[in-house]
């Protein structure tokens, strides 16, 4: 269902984006979205950032964190220590390769599946396709592979999965800052690696655009981000499965809220558009507070998030904060006589916006006081 | 058919873009052995034909006025429908569209290219003929693109052993 303009009761704005570093003593967390599309950039203190996927500027066709970190005066050159690639979808990877190379003292996180035999075979292929442009995703994946693979140095990539610890620093006179990911679980790799097998073309099969199927987002890396007292939910487009094991329900099964004494979260980046796949009960019960700020993106392709996601979404949460307006769907003036023709025949028809790009900006003390701000694409239900 | 051979009785006598031709020209037949080469070429050799040689106007063809031209990629097939993701190629600055249309927009000898990654151009316009009146058309023509040859997998297999190698 997508959502319609009768649901529209937007609070007023918050205050705009604090446009300069914050203090070494101060963490962020950054969500740009465009339309399609999806980044976070985090301060994790002390002058180290932290990327979460990427995607482009529409003004400068960029990727927004070199645009974002440049615009506050950030070497990201040096400060930049890693960029996670949290699944295989173009809404998420698009400029990825562009950081890897800007950035020259990140290391490259993401699932293992990625860099499995099958999922290198496919981008060999498309990347010697000579009949057809490669579609975003394989296109930009390829060159994140090349790049690596010319720079000589295969630790400047490192395979994630649930329970993985990137950054844990907790001694004294020093802030405790915990980044760590809730999935994917091993089954979900392996899941995806089999669906990864049948992308394989055969012998003299019809070449088509290669296309990541929808079930990449098993790959997903949730994140639970830990700086003094604040905790933030990254929840990536991890969703909710069938299986047991595989998706939240993993995360879950698992145990690893307690063996890891992950704090309940303050914040949540809703996962995957805040669509109810991506849903669980139990994120609301074990890994947040009562009420948390709740901020997500959309993905105007599918409608996400829809009304029903909204309602739920704030009944859920003391704010929910989106990136763009996702009831605003501005239609493309075509040729009277083309608009005709496109009624008669189309059955459904959406416009894909990415013409603006959202940003919603959360800095924090130690103790846990928030500073929330947007920019004027933002909206706040 | 050999579609580098372009019959020439399909290009009318007004100046079109090469997209028309092409969809003229790019026949919904089973490929030739030598289409690898053509549908690279397809593109090129339209626009060599319409500089080298005179427009030749046929008793029965059209004259048309293309109004919409976009190219698309299938994204999903469900039953009957499909959906596709438009890029318009008239005015590229416009954002992309995704249409959602039944199976049965699209003709009969290339509905078995409807799949996931399927490559298609749709024109809409105008056409008329001394013999016709000016009608409205939607004409949407899928690419038919080479087969993957065993020299092209092995290939790439071996490259995707290579760098498991090196990220090992």
């Amino acid at each position: 269902m997508r959502p319609s303009n009768k649901l529209k009761n937007l609070k007023p704005s918050l205050p705009d984006i604090q446009d300069t570093q914050p203090a070494s003593n101060i963490a962020e967390i950054s969500l740009f979205g465009p339309g399609v599309g999806e980044c976070i950039v985090i301060h994790m203190g002390a002058g180290q950032w932290f990327i979460i996927d990427s995607c482009l500027c529409p003004k400068t066709n960029e990727p927004i964190a070199l645009s974002y970190l440049r615009s506050i005066g950030v070497d990201y050159a040096n400060k930049v220590i890693g960029i996670l690639i949290s699944h295989w979808h173009s809404d998420h990877i698009r400029g990825a390769s562009k950081l890897l190379k800007h950035c020259t003292h990140a290391k490259l996180y993401c699932s293992s599946a990625l860099f499995s035999k099958e999922a290198l075979t496919l981008t060999s292929l498309y990347k010697a396709n000579r009949f057809t442009d490669c579609d975003k995703n394989t296109e930009e994946f390829s060159s994140i592979v090349n790049f690596l693979h010319g720079t000589n140095d295969p630790r400047r990539l490192e395979f994630i999965k649930a329970r993985h610890t990137v950054k844990d620093i907790r001694q004294e006179n020093h802030v405790p800052v915990r980044l760590i990911a809730l999935s994917p679980s091993n089954m979900a790799v392996t899941q995806s690696i089999v669906n990864l097998v049948k992308l394989q073309p055969k012998e003299k099969s019809q070449r088509t655009r290669a296309v990541v199927p929808q079930s990449e987002n098993l790959n997903a890396v949730a994140i639970h981000f830990t700086f003094g007292q604040l905790s933030v939910i990254l929840g990536s487009d991890l969703e909710n499965h069938d299986n047991e094991n595989t998706g939240w329900k993993a995360v879950f099964n698992d145990g690893m809220i307690a063996d890891l004494s992950l704090s309940k979260a303050h914040v949540f980046k809703v996962s995957h558009h805040g669509g109810q796949s991506g849903n669980h009960d139990r994120i609301w019960c074990d890994l947040l507070h009562d009420k948390p700020l709740a901020i997500t993106t959309t993905f105007s392709r599918s409608h996400l998030p829809c009304d029903d996601d909204i309602e739920r979404l704030k009944k859920q949460s003391k704010a929910l904060l989106i990136t763009r307006d996702p009831t605003k769907n501005k239609k493309i003036k075509h040729d009277k006589m083309v608009e005709r023709e496109l009624r008669s025949i189309a059955k459904e028809r959406i416009t894909v916006n990415t013409k603006n790009m959202g940003h919603i900006q959360i800095r924090a003390t130690e103790q846990g006081k928030l500073t929330v701000g947007m920019n004027e694409h933002a909206v706040r239900y | 058919m050999d579609n580098t051979a372009v019959d020439n009785s399909f290009i009318s006598k007004t100046s079109l873009p090469s997209s028309i031709c092409l969809q003229r020209v790019v026949s919904p037949l089973p490929m030739a052995k030598n289409d690898e080469l053509n549908a690279v070429k397809t593109s090129a050799a339209l626009k060599l034909v319409q500089q080298t040689q005179a427009p030749v106007h046929r008793q029965n063809s059209f004259d048309e006025d293309i109004k919409q031209e976009w190219s698309g990629v299938v994204i999903a097939v469900n039953n009957q429908e499909f959906t596709v993701q438009l890029s318009d190629k008239i005015n590229p600055d416009n954002p992309d569209e995704i249409v959602t249309l039944d199976v049965e927009e699209v003709d009969p000898a290339e509905q078995s290219l409807i799949k996931p990654g399927a490559l298609l151009y749709w024109h809409i316009g105008y056409r008329w003929s001394s013999k016709r009146p000016k009608e409205r058309f939607s004409k949407i023509h899928f690419r038919r693109l080479p087969v993957w040859s065993k020299k092209e997998l092995n290939e790439a297999e071996q490259q995707a052993e290579k760098l498991e190698a090196f990220f090992a």
